[in-house]
C-alpha cells in the first residue's frame, strides 16, 4: 500500500502543474466550471455546504449518474460510483463496508441510512437496507450524499462507518405523472458458476432469472392559498425470481436436506428459493415551512442457502422466508425567525415488523423430539416516535460564525421472540427468547462553525447521547478546511462515533444456545483523516488518508466450558446444551488507508468520466488473536465513462467495479483449515439511455452487466460437523435490463 | 375551552408555517462566488469598465427569510476581493417599497447588479417590468425568480449548482453575456 501511496503522490504532483497550465491556456471559463462542478451536501453539518468545506470526506452521487450508469439500488451506487464504500451481495440483503471495515452479519447496523434526513435504521436491531428492500424508488432520487467516517456528532448511534442521506427530487425535477416499467433477465449458471447459453427447450425459460419493476410516480406543484406547495412520490412493485444456480454436491452422511436433493447430499441446482417480492412507496408533501413524508415498504424474500451461523435450511427450500414491513412518517417544520436565527423541528414515527421462517429436515437446531426436522421461527417488531428541535444562530457582523444547537428525544417499543414449530403441521412446539421493552433516549448536540477569513473554515461540535438502558456517550468532532491555493483545499478531521448495542444483542436468549448480554457496552470508533482536493475547471482530484481505531466491538463468542456450566447451573442455558454463545465487547479494529478520486468532463460535459480507489489495512484484534477483516477487500475501486451523443441520440455509460480478493466469512472460524478467499471481482455494466425520438415523453434504459468472478465471500452451510464442508456462494453473473418511463 | 385554545394555537402555528418564502437551493456563499465569476463575462452593460461595480441587494423588511438572505449576501460580497480581475465593488441593502422606486434607485445610484432575496416572490414581475430598458443585471437568490423576470438565477440539480438565464428579460434590459458562459446556462425564454 505504501507503493500505491507513493505512486499516487507522484501522479498527483505531475498532474497538478500540467493541469493548471492547461487551464490558463485554453479554458477561459475554467474557474466557473470549477464552481459549477462543486457538490452541495447537507449531511455532514446539517446545513447546505459545498463538498470542499464540509467537515468530512463526502461525495454526491447524482440522479444523472444513476441514469447514465444504469444504477438500480443504493448498493449499486456505492459499488459503481462510490468512494470508500462497498456493498457485498449475499444473494439478498447487501452488507455495507467502508474503507476496509465490514462487520459481516451486521445487517447494515454500522452505517446510518437517512432518506430526506429521516433515519431509517431499525431501532430493534439497528439494521439498514441498501438493496431493493430499502424501498426507495430510484427515479425519485435526486442525489445520494455519502459521508465517510464517524458521524455521531450530529446523528447519534449507528453512524460508525458513515452516513448515507438519500435526497429525493422536488416536483420541479420530477414533474407530472410518470409510469415506469422495467424488466431484467439473468442466465442460469451451472455448478462451475458459468452462465448457461440459451437453449431452445422448455426447461431453459424456467431456469432464467427474471425480474420486473412497475411504478407510478408523481410530481405536482400547486398552491395552498398563497402558499406554494408540492407533492412528489412514487409507488412501485418489484418482483424478482433469481436464476437457477448450480452448487457443487457435498456428501454428508445420511443428512436429509429436504425434498429437492438426495438424502446425504447437499447441492445440485436451486431454482425455487431465490426470490424477492417488494411493494414500496414514498410520498413527500411540502407546503410553506412544513414537510410531510410517508414511506412504506414490505419485503417477502428468500435466499437459496443458509450462512454458517444461521440455522440450516433445506436445500432450495422456497418456504424458508423473510417477511419485513416498515413504515415511517415524518413531519418537519423550519422557519427563519430573524436575520440571524433559524429553527427546525421534526416529529416522526416509525414501525417495523419482521418474521423469519427456516425449514430444516435435519435434527440440527431442533428439539430432541424432532429428529426429522423442524421450522425455526423468529419475529421482531419495533415502534419508535421522536422529536427533534434545532436552532442556528449566526454571529458577528460578517456572519462568519454560526452556532447550531439541537435536542432530540425518542421513545422506543421493542418486542421479539423465537420458537420452533412442527415441520409437518407448522404449529408452534416451543417458544423462547420472548422480550418486550419500552425505552427512551435523548440527545443534545451542538456545532460551532467559524470562518476567520474566507480561505479557512473551522468546525467543532459534539453530541451527548443518553439512553435509559445504555447510559451516556459523548461524540465530538473537530474539522478544519483551508483553501491552500487557487482551487486547492486541504482538510483535516477528527471525529468519533458509537454504535449502541441493539436490543437483540443485549437481550436475545435461547436456552439451547444463546445467553443474554445485558452488560454490553457501545462500540466506539475514533478517526482522524486528512485530505486534499484540487479543482481545475471541470477536473477534480481528491487524495486522502485516514486512520481509525475501533474498540468494544461486539462479537458473538462461544462460552468457555466453565461459563457454560455456570450458565446451566443458573438455569439460563438448558442442561442438554453442549455449547452456547453470547454477544460480548471483545474486539478492536485497527484500520488505516487512503482514498483517491478523480472525475471530470470534456466536450461541454458530454464526455464525463471518473474513478475512485481505496486501499486499506484493517485487522480485527481479539484477546490474543489478530484476524483479517473478512468479506471486504483491502483494495477496491471503480471507474466510469459516459458520452452524451446529444439530441435524441442516447447517452452511453460504461462503469466497472474492481475489488481485490476477499476473505471468506467462515475462513477464520475454529477448525477451518487454511485461508479461503473469494476471487477478485471485475464487474462491468454498459448502459444506454435516452428518449424515444418520435415520442419524447418516453424514456428508455437498456443495460447489460457481467461479473468476471465466480463466487461471493459468503459460505453456504451444509450443517455437517466439518467446518470445511462448505461452499462459497455463486455470483449472479450476468443481467440484461430493459426499462421504460413515460411522463405525462 | 382547552380544545379551542389548542385548535387556535395549531392554527397559528400552521399559518406561521405556511407563510414562508421559497428558500435558496444553492448556498448563498456559492451564489456569490458564481456571481463574481459571471460578472467577468458581462459584455453589456460594460460592467468591467466601471470605476466601481455597485450591487444592490433587494430585501423585504416584512420577510425574515429576505432579511437573513440579504445580510448573508452582503457579508459574502464584503468578503470578495476586487471583482472581475480588479474592479472594486460595493454592495448595499435596498429595502423594497415599490417597483417604480426600485427602478429609480437603480438609475440614480448607477447600480450594475440587483440581487433579489427570497420573500420577494410577489414583487418580481412588477420589478422586471419596471426595469425594462434599464441596463442592469438582475439576479435571483431563488431560481424560480428567473421565470418571473429575473435575468440570472442559480438552481440546485442533483446537488450541483446550475445557472438559469432568462434570455427574453436579458434582451429587454439589454444585458449581453459572452457566448462562452451562455453555454454553461440553462436558457429560459
Amino acid at each position: 500500500m505504501r507503493k500505491l501511496a507513493v505512486t499516487l503522490g507522484i501522479l498527483f504532483a505531475t498532474w497538478l502543474p500540467a493541469a493548471a497550465a492547461r487551464a490558463q491556456d485554453v479554458s477561459d471559463t475554467s474557474d466557473l466550471d470549477a464552481l459549477l462542478g462543486e457538490t452541495v451536501s447537507s449531511t455532514a453539518s446539517k446545513s447546505a455546504q459545498t463538498s470542499t468545506t464540509v467537515p468530512a470526506t463526502a461525495i454526491n452521487v447524482t440522479a444523472e449518474d444513476l441514469r447514465r450508469y444504469g444504477i438500480r439500488t443504493l448498493a449499486d451506487a456505492y459499488n459503481f460510483l462510490g468512494l470508500g464504500i462497498i456493498a457485498e451481495d449475499g444473494l439478498g440483503q447487501a452488507e455495507i463496508g467502508s474503507r476496509g471495515v465490514l462487520f459481516t452479519y451486521d445487517a447494515g447496523k454500522h452505517i446510518l441510512l437517512l432518506i430526506d434526513g429521516h433515519v431509517t435504521n431499525d431501532q430493534r436491531n439497528g439494521a439498514s437496507f441498501h438493496s431493493y428492500g430499502a424501498g426507495i424508488p430510484i427515479e425519485l432520487i435526486d442525489h445520494i450524499e455519502i459521508m465517510l467516517g464517524p458521524g455521531s456528532v450530529l446523528y447519534g448511534a449507528n453512524a460508525t462507518l458513515g452516513v448515507v442521506n438519500v435526497v429525493t427530487k422536488s416536483a420541479k425535477d420530477y414533474h407530472g405523472l410518470q409510469l415506469i416499467a422495467e424488466s431484467a433477465f439473468s442466465p442460469p449458471e451451472n455448478q462451475a458458476h458459468q452462465p448457461i447459453a440459451p437453449r431452445l427447450d422448455s426447461q431453459y425459460p424456467r431456469q432464467v432469472g427474471r425480474g420486473y419493476r412497475i411504478g407510478v410516480g408523481l410530481g405536482y406543484n400547486f398552491h395552498l392559498g398563497d402558499t406554494p406547495a408540492e407533492l412528489t412520490g412514487q409507488l412501485e412493485y418489484f418482483d424478482f425470481t433469481g436464476p437457477q444456480l448450480g452448487w457443487t454436491p457435498i456428501s454428508n452422511g445420511n443428512f436429509n436436506y429436504g425434498p429437492y436433493t438426495p438424502i446425504g447430499v447437499w447441492g445440485g441446482n436451486t431454482q425455487r428459493s431465490y426470490f424477492q417480492r417488494i411493494p414500496s412507496g414514498y410520498l413527500r408533501l411540502q407546503a410553506g415551512n412544513w414537510q410531510l413524508t410517508l414511506h412504506g415498504v414490505f419485503t417477502h424474500a428468500s435466499k437459496p442457502y443458509s450462512r454458517v451461523q444461521e440455522f440450516l435450511r433445506d436445500f432450495d427450500d422456497p418456504h424458508s422466508t423473510t417477511d419485513r414491513g416498515y413504515g415511517a412518517i415524518d413531519l418537519g417544520w423550519n422557519r427563519v425567525i430573524s436575520s440571524r436565527t433559524s429553527m427546525v423541528a421534526r416529529f416522526y414515527g416509525d414501525a417495523s415488523d419482521e418474521g423469519n421462517r427456516i425449514r430444516g429436515s435435519t435434527f440440527l437446531g431442533c428439539l430432541g423430539s424432532q429428529p426429522n426436522g423442524c421450522i425455526r421461527t423468529s419475529h421482531g417488531a419495533a415502534q419508535w416516535f421522536g422529536t427533534e428541535l434545532q436552532t442556528t444562530v449566526k454571529w458577528l457582523a460578517d456572519l462568519s460564525m454560526a452556532s447550531m444547537v439541537g435536542v432530540e428525544a425518542r421513545v422506543r417499543r421493542v418486542n421479539f421472540e423465537s420458537g420452533i414449530s412442527d415441520l409437518a403441521t407448522g404449529l408452534p412446539v416451543d417458544e423462547f427468547a420472548t422480550y418486550r421493552a419500552v425505552s427512551s433516549n435523548g440527545a443534545l448536540y451542538g456545532q460551532q462553525v467559524y470562518s476567520p477569513f474566507p480561505a479557512l473554515a473551522l468546525n467543532a461540535g459534539g453530541r451527548w447521547d443518553w439512553d435509559n438502558q445504555l447510559g451516556q456517550r459523548l461524540s465530538p468532532r473537530a474539522a478544519a478546511t483551508a483553501e491552500v491555493w487557487h482551487g486547492g483545499t486541504a482538510k483535516v478531521v477528527y471525529s468519533e462515533a458509537f454504535r449502541a448495542p441493539t436490543f437483540e444483542e443485549r437481550n436475545l436468549t435461547n436456552r439451547y444456545r444463546v445467553l443474554a448480554a445485558p452488560m454490553l457496552s457501545p462500540e466506539i470508533v475514533r478517526s482522524f483523516e486528512a485530505s486534499f482536493q484540487q479543482r481545475i475547471g471541470r477536473q477534480r482530484m481528491l487524495v486522502g488518508v485516514f486512520r481509525s481505531w475501533w474498540s468494544n466491538v461486539v462479537q458473538s463468542e462461544r462460552l468457555s466450558q466453565a461459563e457454560l456450566s455456570a450458565a446451566q447451573r443458573a438455569g439460563l442455558i438448558d442442561s442438554s446444551a453442549v455449547s452456547a454463545s453470547q454477544f460480548r465487547n471483545v474486539a478492536r479494529v485497527d484500520n488505516y488507508g487512503l482514498n483517491a478520486s478523480y472525475e471530470g468532463s470534456l466536450r461541454d460535459g458530454r464526455l464525463s468520466y471518473g474513478a475512485n480507489l481505496t486501499a486499506t489495512y484493517a485487522r480485527l484484534i481479539t484477546a490474543g488473536r489478530t484476524e483479517l477483516m473478512s468479506v471486504t477487500p483491502s483494495l477496491f475501486g471503480n471507474a466510469r465513462v459516459s458520452y452524451d451523443f446529444g439530441g435524441a441520440r442516447p447517452v452511453v455509460g460504461f462503469v466497472s467495479q474492481v475489488t481485490g480478493r476477499r476473505l471468506a466469512d467462515y475462513s477464520q472460524d475454529p477448525g477451518v483449515i487454511g485461508m479461503h478467499y473469494a476471487p477478485p471481482t471485475i464487474d462491468f455494466r454498459l448502459t444506454g439511455s435516452g428518449q424515444i425520438p418520435w415520442l419524447r415523453a418516453l424514456q428508455y434504459r437498456i443495460s447489460a452487466d457481467y461479473a468476471v468472478t465466480t463466487t461471493n465471500p459468503y459460505a453456504a452451510s451444509t450443517g455437517g460437523a466439518d467446518p470445511n464442508k462448505v461452499e462459497l456462494i455463486p455470483v449472479n453473473r450476468a443481467t440484461v435490463l430493459f426499462g421504460l418511463q413515460y411522463g405525462f | 375551552m382547552a380544545r379551542s385554545v389548542l385548535l387556535s394555537l395549531a392554527g397559528v402555528v400552521l399559518w406561521w408555517g405556511l407563510a414562508r418564502a421559497e428558500s435558496p437551493g444553492v448556498p448563498l456563499q456559492l451564489q456569490v462566488d458564481l456571481c463574481n465569476k459571471v460578472i467577468e463575462y458581462i459584455q453589456q452593460p460594460p460592467v468591467l469598465s466601471l470605476d466601481r461595480i455597485r450591487i444592490g441587494i433587494v430585501v423585504k423588511r416584512s420577510s425574515p427569510e429576505s432579511m437573513r438572505a440579504g445580510a448573508e449576501l452582503k457579508a459574502a460580497f464584503d468578503r470578495v476581493g476586487p471583482m472581475a480581475g480588479g474592479s472594486p465593488h460595493d454592495q448595499s441593502i435596498i429595502e423594497w417599497s415599490s417597483a417604480q422606486t426600485l427602478a429609480e434607485l437603480t438609475r440614480s445610484q448607477r447600480l450594475a447588479v440587483l440581487y433579489f432575496t427570497p420573500g420577494l416572490d410577489g414583487e418580481i414581475g412588477s420589478s422586471a417590468a419596471a426595469l425594462v430598458g434599464q441596463r442592469v443585471m438582475t439576479i435571483g437568490a431563488v431560481d424560480s425568480f428567473v421565470r418571473g423576470g429575473v435575468i440570472l438565477g442559480f438552481e440546485l440539480v442533483s446537488g450541483h449548482p446550475k445557472m438559469v438565464f432568462n434570455l427574453k428579460q436579458a434582451k429587454k434590459q439589454e444585458v449581453v453575456l459572452r457566448a462562452a458562459v451562455m453555454k454553461l446556462m440553462r436558457i429560459v425564454e
